[in-house]
């Protein structure tokens, strides 16, 4: 991951994390069995994980040292928000 | 087909009230107090003392190998005080951790940053002292804040007119520090709208491999995910799985309950600004709630914590 910000830089780092994350979650609908799953599910938590170091890089790459903590916190926010949201919608479906 | 638990049934009645009411406030204590250790001491250092050299690279992973490296410890250390003892033990070693921070906060300097935000100039240039000192180097001539005062009475003029301006500019600065809707004003909102975006596809991504994770590998397949110990009790896999890991091992409801602890966590750093040194206090908090928790499930009551397991049937 570190390799993969440094050399290519953020925004293809973040693409392929994401879409990586994005297709190895899809494909835990093909119920393959169990090893599968444990498997998918890792290397679905990698990618998430790098996609979220590389965004979280990014932030603060981007802004000036005046907003750059707001502008964390904000996202941050904002991911707590939509935790919470996605948590009652799953406990509600 | 998966049946999620509804959050609200955390909160039915049980024959054990007050235990299961205090197991709830504990755990909520406790979501309430990992978000402040991780948003304060974790983002304000990184943010206001690494080094512009420094924010890229290995500092910046170096957080991720920590989580790896804490939840195999974590791991190792619930596998083997498992297969000795309860996990009461496990609950009160690991507790001990929590005092780390309390020992080695005194050796960390405030966040100059605060101080000056806070308009505490003299503090904010000793912790600019402090840091340099430790770096062996000064402090440079641009990073000395100076009283605002100081400043236009150097320019020279009449008393009060400067008074006016020293106070009109003083204002002025702090209404400059980090305001939200600066944002979204250019020339910063032509990042702020694409990264919003971008951030809301990673934070789904995220989060939505954290739930399938709760969900799949939960009930007697958490065990194996989370302490390695398939054959143990089905009362304690869940409450230690729920307190080795409270974000990814613990049912919907506890992860729900937790999340609204960590708004209100980060929304209370958002507004309050507060200095890296809070965690200290939380810390100690979170210690006292393990030690109570551990102590008032040690009289018995064990079987009011059933409904940690949330299972989920297929």
């Amino acid at each position: 991951m570190k390799l993969l910000i440094t050399l290519s830089g953020r925004r293809l780092a973040l693409s392929v994390s994401i879409a990586a994350a994005g297709l190895l979650l899809l494909a835990l609908f093909a119920c393959a069995g169990r090893t599968f799953e444990l498997a998918v599910l890792f290397a679905a938590r990698a990618m998430a994980a790098c996609a979220y170091q590389t965004v979280f890089v990014y932030t603060r790459d981007v802004y000036p040292s005046s907003v750059r903590s707001t502008a964390v916190r904000a996202v941050l926010v904002l991911m707590l928000v939509l935790g919470l949201g996605l948590g009652l919608g799953l406990s509600w479906a | 087909m998966l049946r999620w638990p509804s959050m609200l049934s955390a909160f039915r009645p049980r024959s054990a009230f007050p235990c299961t009411t205090l197991v709830i406030v504990l755990l909520w204590v406790y979501g309430f107090v990992v978000p402040h250790l991780l948003s304060f001491v974790c983002l304000h250092l990184r943010l206001n003392m690494e080094p512009w050299s420094c924010r890229h690279g290995w500092p910046v992973v170096s957080l991720s190998y920590g989580f790896a490296l804490g939840a195999v410890l974590q791991t190792l250390c619930a596998v083997v005080v498992l297969h000795l003892s309860t996990w009461r033990w496990l609950v009160a070693l690991t507790s001990l951790l929590s005092l780390a921070p309390l020992l080695f906060s005194s050796c960390l300097p405030e966040s100059p940053r605060f101080h000056a935000a806070a308009g505490d100039t003299p503090s904010a240039r000793a912790s600019l002292a402090s840091i340099a000192a430790s770096n062996g180097v000064r402090v440079p001539r641009a990073a000395r804040p100076r009283r605002v005062l100081e400043m236009v009475f150097a320019a020279g003029g009449e008393t009060e007119e400067l008074e006016r301006k020293a106070r009109t500019k003083a204002r002025a600065m702090q209404e400059r520090l980090g305001s939200f809707r600066d944002l979204f004003r250019a020339p910063l909102s032509r990042f702020s709208w694409p990264l919003l975006v971008v951030w809301v596809g990673v934070s789904v991504a995220y989060l939505w491999q954290l739930f399938l994770a709760s969900a799949l590998l939960s009930s007697e397949r958490l065990s194996e995910t989370c302490v390695s110990a398939a054959d143990a009790d089905p009362i304690t896999i869940p409450a230690v799985g729920a307190w080795i890991s409270p974000q990814e091992c613990s049912g919907i409801s506890q992860r729900v309950v937790t999340e609204v602890f960590m708004f209100v966590a980060v929304v209370d750093d958002f507004v309050s600004r507060g200095g890296a040194r809070w965690c200290v206090h939380h810390q100690v908090a979170a210690v006292a709630a393990r030690c109570l928790l551990v102590w008032w499930v040690d009289r018995g009551e064990i079987a009011a914590m059933r409904w940690l397991s949330f299972p989920v049937s297929s």
